[in-house]
């Protein structure tokens, strides 16, 4: 299991979309502080205060997941569309044990995304606002912030997985995501406004985690649960089909 | 003993039976050319043997294991299946480092196995830029990570210029030299026959023959065509006496199954004006194609 642990980790770090996405997310997270920052106190936006650094280290939460999710798609329906897939197999004719690598390896890449994102948001925001003189330090929430950020990119790396290894067409499979991050759950929520059903979803419980309960949502508690139960119920479906299916 | 075992082998894909019932042993040490036209079966026989695809019923073995139940199955066969599986913005040396790793290969084999297809220069560069004789080159050279002692791969001649092809011919004939059991399946017979040992032909996802090339090249007859102005004539006059005979041209007979003795002789008792007369060996491929085809008639 270690040997294929490190295989799939060895396969992540030798694509450029890797390295890309190791790059992109300590930018988006300092250009959101910046952004955020230098708007405040300007046309009628609040001015700085100590609640700033809660908002720097939560709000690149959904681009740091995004980018997680894709690299679990490519991870997986990459795979299939480049035809590693049976050399992947012949080396390890143990499906399972290749999903579950992927799983892991994916998980453990999006939770260093998140930790990635965190350290510059905070690295970011918290001499900036000192030096603007507000008193500010790493609250009881801004960690719970923070670490429901690393464990959400770390769930959407493996959900990722699944999704890629369920679907194995990647133009299909980041399609499918993609939708339904921008216009199904919203849908759903228009659809059945006011039954609550629209908390329950797995990218309204992902983004939960994150940053608490909004109105009558689920606590961050519930809604991690909610999510990893998600996330453990595709994953055991993307073992059994991989399993199953033949690679023609 | 066999290297390769297939028993009562059959794969069905909803109404079609792609493979049907293949009972087959490959011996240790054999070079062997598994052929029939597209298919034929031969990609999903392959990909039976090696785990790739759960066969409908029957059995695919190595020394009577499954490629599933091989311990270091790398180590114990190398395949290609595909002109293509890498992943196109990888360099090609860590293409291989990620096979070693799964494997369990130091990763000094990546390079080695660079050196052995001739692609040691090439190791730093990207996969996109590679043309196709070098990306065989290099799925030959991933297959041949582990020192496998059964090498497998599916038309591994497809799409390569003549230079490729010749390349690859003196790749096998090394790779037999050196006691691997190679299994190569291509649709073209004449593509193989310097290589191969022993033959297997798939019609139909059924087995049409399996044989010593030589058995298979003995099969091989020979025409005589004749060219005169009195071609239908003559024609005639051979079927006549026995002889199968066809006009393939307005002044041309082919007779088949027969001698240029025997031709001689009519052309001598019906005082016939000759332009041309020559004996033609029929190739490989005619007797690949009249087996095949004859399968295709009976079914």
């Amino acid at each position: 299991m270690n040997r294929l642990i490190r295989t799939e980790l060895l396969k992540q770090r030798t694509t450029r979309t890797f390295t890309a996405a190791l790059a992109a997310v300590p930018v988006v997270a300092g250009l959101v502080v910046v952004a955020s920052f230098s708007a405040a106190g300007k046309q009628g936006n609040e001015p700085l205060g100590p609640d700033h650094l809660l908002q720097a280290v939560g709000a690149p939460a959904s681009v740091v997941t995004l980018i997680a999710l894709l690299l679990g798609v490519l991870g997986t329906a990459g795979e299939y569309r480049h035809q590693t897939i049976t050399t992947t197999f012949l080396g390890s004719p143990r499906r399972r044990q290749v999903v579950v690598a992927k799983l892991a390896v994916h998980a453990l890449v999006g939770a260093a995304l998140g930790v990635l994102s965190v350290a510059v948001s905070t690295a970011v925001a918290l001499p900036w606002l000192r030096s603007g003189g507000i008193p500010v330090e790493l609250s009881g929430d801004v960690l719970r912030v923070g670490a429901g950020l690393v464990l959400s990119a770390a769930l959407y790396g493996a959900l990722g997985v699944s999704v890629g290894a369920l679907v194995r067409n990647q133009t299909t499979a980041v399609a499918v995501v993609l939708v339904w991050l921008l216009a199904v759950e919203g849908l759903v929520g228009d659809v059945f406004a006011g039954s609550g059903i629209v908390h329950w979803l797995p990218a309204a419980a992902g983004r939960a985690l994150v940053h608490g309960a909004s109105g009558d949502g689920l606590s961050a508690p519930l809604a991690a649960a909610l999510f990893a139960t998600y996330v453990v119920v595709l994953a055991v479906a993307a073992v059994r089909f991989t399993v199953r299916r033949d690679v023609t | 003993m066999a290297a390769i075992e297939l028993r009562g082998l059959t794969k069905r894909f909803g109404e079609l039976t792609a493979v049907d019932d293949l009972t087959l042993e490959l011996g240790s040490g054999t070079v062997t050319g598994l052929l029939g036209p597209n298919g034929a079966g031969k990609t999903t026989t392959l990909r039976m043997l090696l785990g790739l695809v759960a066969p409908s019923a029957g059995t695919a073995t190595f020394d009577g294991r499954t490629y599933a139940e091989l311990d270091e199955p790398a180590r114990r066969v190398g395949a290609v299946l595909e002109a293509s599986s890498f992943h196109p913005g990888r360099r090609a040396v860590d293409h291989l480092r990620i096979l070693a790793s799964a494997a369990g290969l130091p990763t000094r084999r990546a390079i080695e196995a660079l050196e052995r297809v001739g692609m040691a220069g090439h190791a730093h560069r990207r996969v996109s830029g590679f043309s196709l004789g070098m990306r065989q080159r290099l799925g030959l050279a991933a297959a041949l990570l582990g020192e496998p002692s059964v090498l497998i791969l599916d038309e591994p001649a497809n799409g390569l210029d003549p230079e490729g092809v010749h390349w690859l011919r003196d790749f096998l004939r090394a790779q037999a030299d050196a006691g691997r059991t190679v299994v190569v399946s291509s649709h073209l017979l004449a593509e193989v026959a310097q290589t191969v040992d022993h033959v297997v032909i798939l019609d139909k996802g059924r087995l049409v023959a399996s044989a010593p090339l030589v058995e298979i090249t003995s099969r091989a007859t020979g025409a005589v065509v004749v060219r005169t102005p009195d071609a239908e004539r003559f024609r005639a006059e051979l079927t006549g006496r026995g002889v199968r005979a066809a006009l393939t041209g307005p002044d041309q007979v082919c007779a088949t199954g027969t001698t240029p003795e025997v031709v001689g002789r009519v052309i001598g008792a019906l005082g016939l004006v000759v332009y041309e007369m020559r004996l033609e060996q029929s190739n490989l491929e005619d007797v690949f194609f009249s087996l095949t085809a004859k399968e295709g008639a009976r079914s």
